[in-house]
């Protein structure tokens, strides 16, 4: 993939907390903890809950600052950052009367500000709620929203906290889109997560934060052309459903709401593509991947040991 | 800055937490005006002293109708804490003007008072709400669950300052020997700026404007005290 090669094209430097400690009261959530954000690198941060992932975001975007040691934003000028925060508050605004009042906060130029802000919209398909307020909104749409407001503008770097949570298959399908156009466009991208997706298609290198330190650091292993992509289409019926899933090369079948997950051996992927189409289904989208929430699980067994 | 100090007020009225305070302020000018006619300074020296209860009350609870969630979005669009704090501190200045303007048209239209307001006393009255306001506003900005995690606790402490301000002068007098009687200008200076609007008939004008001026300069300085303490705090999470 180019997504590597257009990263590796950004080499400033953007945030770098050196020997940062904090602690509320007692309780020590972050120690000793270095790092440093290049432009148009991916970090992922993994962990257990509690491990001090959030608390560096914080400390990254600067809403919180360290006890002890620095946070420094390496480029002479303010750094403009996008945070997703875990949890997002459910405002009694419409979607647009929030993001446009995000946007004039931000200085973004109304025109272009609208332009944007439609076409993220469009694209994690939050169009028809754009005038609904957000106090009606399941956790989900509320997830679409943070991922917006926090995208919008174009940050210099963008910090996540939990992006995939609460997001239906084809909106987490679209987010990575996203987050790797504006990688390749040279934002930088940190990002706790959970799930192998994001870490496995975008991240350069992982963190695994244990008790409140790099515990260790990986760069990320991307998917081969050998191992299993993932399918994600909609049947007609059952019985093309039950009769896709017992097709050559398909190793699993879970039905996802409306629509339904394939792992698909990439050699078989273009006669499986072809069956669905053939029966009257249709394809919502194809994404190598393989054998992904294993390798999430190795990294956090060695977390735990 | 000015773009976020909207959106503050606007997320503030539609939450409604404005609503119980507003009530309650002018009830207490709608009781000060139940029978007419009424003398024109004194009348706006009493409704100063309600503005200066309803803003800190106002203000309270302006500072806490948002989520910590939302202080973290706001300070990251905005650009930092700094700019945040001042967008807030904008924002608040709007009830404390509109409380004003309600406060010094209400009597002139509804002709409550026993004579026509001259334009000094009108200048001076405008003066002496504005301020008693802004004075209540900057006194909650230390109480709020930024500062005071504990509602209850800041509520209460905020009810016994605004009690206290008010009744500084009688309190020091009753309390403290003739050598302490100074401190009464520790405390924030409620009682001599509703006793020179009350005897603005009697005191000469350069004295009503000094024991004014102290009282922004008390409100001011107050402002400055929480920028620099606040500036450095961590969002709330």
């Amino acid at each position: 993939m180019s997504l590597t090669s257009a990263s590796e094209s950004f080499s400033d430097g953007l945030v770098e907390v050196r020997n940062a400690c904090k602690s509320y009261g007692r309780r020590k959530v972050l120690q000793e903890m270095s790092l440093k954000v290049m432009q148009g690198e991916c970090i992922a941060l993994i962990g257990r809950n509690g491990s001090g992932k959030s608390t560096l975001l914080r400390l990254l975007a600067g809403l919180a600052r360290p006890t002890s040691g620095t946070r420094k934003e390496m480029q002479g000028r303010k750094l403009s950052i996008g945070y997703v925060p875990e949890r997002f508050p459910p405002l009694p605004f419409t979607p647009w009367e929030f993001l446009t009042s995000v946007a004039s906060v931000r200085g973004m130029d109304k025109h272009a500000a609208e332009e944007e802000l439609n076409d993220l919209l469009r694209k994690l398909d939050m169009e028809h709620a754009m005038h609904v307020k957000m106090n009606q909104f399941s956790k989900g749409m509320l997830q679409k929203i943070n991922l917006i407001q926090g995208i919008c503008g174009k940050p210099g770097m963008l910090l996540l906290d939990e992006p995939l949570s609460g997001l239906d298959v084809k909106a987490q399908e679209e987010l990575l889109h996203m987050l790797l156009a504006r990688k390749q466009a040279g934002t930088a991208i940190v990002m706790s997560v959970h799930e192998s997706k994001l870490i496995d298609r975008a991240a350069d290198r992982v963190l695994l934060i244990r008790d409140g330190r790099i515990a260790e650091e990986t760069p990320a292993v991307r998917p081969t052309s050998q191992e299993l992509t993932r399918v994600v289409a909609r049947m007609p019926d059952s019985g093309t459903l039950a009769r896709i899933a017992a097709h050559g090369g398909v190793a699993d079948c879970t039905p996802v709401s409306e629509a339904c997950l394939l792992e698909v051996e990439s050699g078989w992927v273009d006669q499986v593509l072809r069956l669905i189409l053939d029966s009257g289904g249709s394809i919502v989208s194809v994404t190598p991947a393989a054998g992904m929430d294993d390798r999430m699980e190795e990294r956090l067994e060695s977390a735990a040991n | 800055m000015l773009a976020l100090s909207r959106f503050l007020l606007k997320s503030y009225t539609r939450k409604h937490a404005y609503f119980a305070p507003l009530a309650v302020t002018l009830l207490a000018m709608f009781l000060l005006y139940s029978y007419k006619p009424n003398p024109v300074m004194d009348s706006y020296a009493v409704t100063s002293v309600f503005l200066f209860v309803g803003s800190a009350w106002i203000a309270l609870t302006f500072l806490n109708h948002g989520s910590p969630q939302q202080e973290q979005l706001h300070i990251i669009h905005v650009g930092s804490m700094k700019r945040y704090l001042l967008s807030q501190m904008a924002a608040l200045l709007v009830p404390v003007a509109l409380c004003t303007a309600i406060f010094m048209l209400y009597p002139i239209v509804a002709h409550m008072f026993d004579r026509p307001v001259r334009i000094g006393e009108l200048f001076l009255a405008a003066g002496g709400h504005l301020i008693m306001g802004m004075l209540g506003t900057a006194l909650s900005l230390y109480f709020q669950s930024a500062r005071m995690p504990n509602g209850t606790r800041a509520t209460s402490m905020l009810l016994i300052l605004v009690i206290a301000s008010i009744g500084a002068k009688s309190i020091v007098a009753g309390l403290f020997p003739e050598q302490l009687q100074w401190l009464r200008w520790i405390f924030p200076p409620v009682s001599p700026m509703m006793d020179v609007l009350l005897n603005s008939g009697e005191e000469p004008l350069h004295k009503i404007w000094l024991i004014l001026g102290y009282g922004l300069a008390y409100t001011l300085f107050l402002g400055l005290i929480y920028m620099l303490v606040s500036v450095r705090r961590d969002a709330r999470t």
